[in-house]
């Protein structure tokens, strides 16, 4: 019965690996889909954004000042199946309460991408995430209960336009939506209102937004070379949508909240480099605009024959 | 103490971003990309690696779909495309590479002739 059960994980691990060609981080034909910070890109790469660091007044009520400070560790197991953990340090300053700092949870993620279509620069994946409860520091109020939230994700290039429109060819959109439910319904804590101690429900919630992007060097290499500055050629303007609707068990808070990012991304050969302004879409999602940065290195092409390949199989098809 | 694990480690990262290889990406071609010439009777890609000539190649065809190129030769991180005698109309380049370290890419592109 375990060799039974170790054959078929080995089989499922090769039909993994070997069910699409792959060619390491998120290029799909011409298109290179970037890393991007709040809504994660369609692909499974060995990757790793270090560090991630954002500071905006949140949408606690008082708002507090928060300082996040992150990083994240992406590994490919076949070349379409990854894994990838993520944590990060906040700092809050809470107005008329003092200061607390600490870990958040933990989080997870299970991702497979299963298109990878050169021709039309699709690509698409699904994932399961998940961020796990009492991993955290409760200073800043990091969840005592785990939170599953299986996710798809896709990536289409603008490809498509026709040649009297060819210069909206670097454009490409990506989007996510997922649905996260939290492994405890309720929680008991102090109601605002009241002040009393009362079941505070956990709900469902749709996670959902995506990213609108146009891309220089996809202008440069395949559309028109204006020979613009070399910096110029390496910049990825875009703007990100990232929303959490409630579903169900509602809390009696807000329904919706989130925010909007325009910013922009340079890419280097190896890593990228990216700055986003941090809009929150009302009240109950922040205080006012934030910024974030982020240090993002391509492992693949750091360590091509070591960490940056997949533990099965071959990193890229030999040819064509 | 962790401090200073922690800066190594980021040090070696940098050191090792800085001087590793990566995905081939086209850096410019002549004639440029989306650019209109008199004629044409060689294509020459530069990449941003090196490429590994038996896995990289190109090819060239008219808005017709007939192909015009005749011949490749690679040698670092140039390709050179041999073409027929083109006339007037667009053209699309289509290549694929495989940089020394193993990284497949590919990419196309369009050009004008005569216009």
């Amino acid at each position: 019965m375990k060799r039974m059960i170790t054959r078929a994980a080995l089989a499922s691990l090769l039909f993994l690996g070997l069910s699409l060609p792959a060619s390491a981080h998120c290029f799909v034909g011409n298109r290179f889909f970037p890393a991007t910070i709040e809504v994660d890109d369609p692909c499974v790469a060995d990757e790793l954004s270090l560090p991630t660091v954002a500071g905006f007044k949140n949408g606690d009520n008082p708002s507090a000042q928060e300082l996040d400070i992150g990083g994240e560790y992406s590994k490919t197991i076949t070349r379409n199946f990854g894994v990838s953990f993520e944590e990060t340090w906040i700092h809050l300053d809470t107005p008329g309460t003092g200061t607390a700092s600490g870990f958040d949870n933990l989080g997870t993620s299970f991702k497979y991408q299963f298109v990878r279509d050169a021709q039309q620069e699709l690509a698409m994946s699904v994932s399961l995430d998940a961020d796990w409860g009492k991993t955290g520091s409760s200073a800043v109020d990091a969840e005592s209960f785990t939170t599953l939230t299986p996710t798809f994700f896709m990536g289409k290039g603008f490809n498509f336009m026709p040649d009297s429109l060819k210069l909206f060819r670097p454009f490409a959109v990506t989007a996510q939506l997922g649905y996260a439910f939290p492994t405890k319904s309720s929680v008991t804590g102090i109601n605002e209102d009241t002040g009393l101690l009362a079941a505070i429900p956990n709900p469902n919630s749709l996670v959902w937004g995506g990213t609108l992007q146009y891309s220089m060097p996809y202008l440069k290499s395949s559309v028109r070379d204006f020979g613009l500055p070399d910096f110029i050629n390496h910049l990825i303007p875009l703007v990100e949508l990232d929303l959490s609707s409630e579903v169900s068990n509602f809390d009696g808070e807000e329904r919706t909240t989130g925010t909007v990012n325009p910013g922009v991304i340079y890419i280097a050969d190896k890593f990228q480099l990216a700055a986003e302004a941090i809009i929150p879409i009302n009240r109950a999602s922040g205080d006012n605009i934030g910024v974030v940065g982020q240090v993002h290195f391509y492992l693949d092409d750091i360590f091509p024959r070591s960490i940056g390949k997949p533990l099965f199989g071959a990193a890229h098809p030999m040819g064509y | 103490m962790s401090k200073l694990r922690s800066l190594s480690f980021a040090a070696m990262l940098i050191g090792a971003a800085t001087a590793a290889h990566a995905h081939a990406m086209l850096d410019h071609a002549v004639p440029a990309v989306g650019s209109t010439v008199a004629s044409a009777h060689q294509m020459t890609l530069y990449f941003t690696q090196q490429l590994e000539p038996k896995f990289s190649g190109a090819t060239v065809h008219s808005a017709a779909g007939a192909r015009v190129d005749r011949g490749v030769s690679i040698h670092g991180n140039v390709m050179r495309i041999g073409l027929k005698t083109l006339a007037r109309g667009t053209y699309t380049v289509a290549w694929h590479v495989l940089s020394v370290d193993t990284h497949t890419t590919q990419g196309s592109f369009s050009f004008n002739v005569g216009r």
